[in-house]
């Protein structure tokens, strides 16, 4: 049985939804690239926002960007 | 550490010569677990898990050397393969005792709405009928595939872990899941609810 928490959850995930070019494998693929753009300030090619976008559409791509993104911070510091 | 094209270009050259492997490797070794325990420590992957991952990421670095196209620095690219090796063992450690029938089954996808907020007659209404459009969308648009995957992972269980359950693959449940989204975004949308309207209702 959803609750309302998970209703509101649902709907969040339905309505922000949009159209996706790129899988998650192909997305895994550039986050280096994606990951240098971004840490550099650099735009975007349109390739990398799809990955982007990708990223924005998939939770579980987007919480292993997050976590490259802590790896990648770590070893920058050294 | 900033790595410049000339050390990644280096990294490439040791890892192919059978005498500068071994060294190479070890520093390697010691780059990865540097991330690994940033990353996975605080989500309790200790000391030994990422040790694990990261002789499994050596292993398939020298696999995969010939693929490394030079796009990035090569210890992003050695990076990306680490965590992705890890976060596939820290989700299959997570839900290995999950079944995915027990996040989706019918009953969960029954809708209980009790709204306890304190909202006006009429935006209450507006909730009501949105969720019964979304639960009538979802009776009639969606296949059973989909209802399954999309009840998995809104139970929390990752995409790769729904496709392993159901002898898929990630892209193939992703793509699944992302199909079943946009055609209830079209249903709303065709009802008379914008994703605005879905987003400020519920906020």
């Amino acid at each position: 049985m959803l609750n309302k928490e998970q209703i509101t959850t649902l709907l969040q995930f339905v309505a922000s939804v949009t159209p996706d070019k790129i899988s998650c494998d192909a997305c895994l693929d550039l986050v280096p690239e994606l990951a240098e753009s971004q840490l550099g300030n650099r735009p975007l090619t349109e390739v990398l926002e799809d990955v982007q976008n990708h990223i924005d559409n998939c939770p579980c791509c987007a919480k292993e960007y997050e976590t490259f993104l802590e790896a990648l911070h770590a070893i920058a510091e050294e | 550490m900033v790595e410049s094209e000339a050390q990644t270009d280096e990294w490439v050259l040791r890892l192919r010569d059978t005498q500068l492997q071994g060294a190479a490797l070890q520093e390697l070794r010691k780059v990865l677990l540097r991330g690994l325990s940033r990353a996975f420590n605080g989500k309790g992957g200790g000391e030994s898990f990422c040790e694990d991952v990261a002789q499994d990421t050596l292993i398939r670095i020298l696999e995969k050397l010939d693929q490394f196209s030079g796009r990035s620095k090569f210890t992003t690219w050695a990076m990306s393969i680490a965590v992705r090796i890890g976060t596939s063992q820290f989700r299959r450690k997570m839900f290995k005792d999950v079944s995915i029938n027990s996040l989706g089954d019918e009953e969960n996808m029954k809708f209980e709405f009790a709204d306890e907020d304190q909202v006006s007659p009429e935006d209450l209404e507006d909730r009501r009928s949105i969720v019964e459009t979304l639960r009538s969308l979802i009776e009639t648009s969606l296949t059973d595939k989909q209802k399954q995957a999309t009840q998995a992972i809104l139970g929390g269980m990752p995409v790769e872990e729904i496709a392993s359950r159901t002898d898929s693959n990630r892209n193939a449940v992703y793509k699944l899941i992302h199909d079943a989204r946009m055609r209830l975004k079209q249903g709303l949308e065709s009802s008379g609810y914008s994703a605005e309207d879905v987003l400020s209702a519920f906020a």
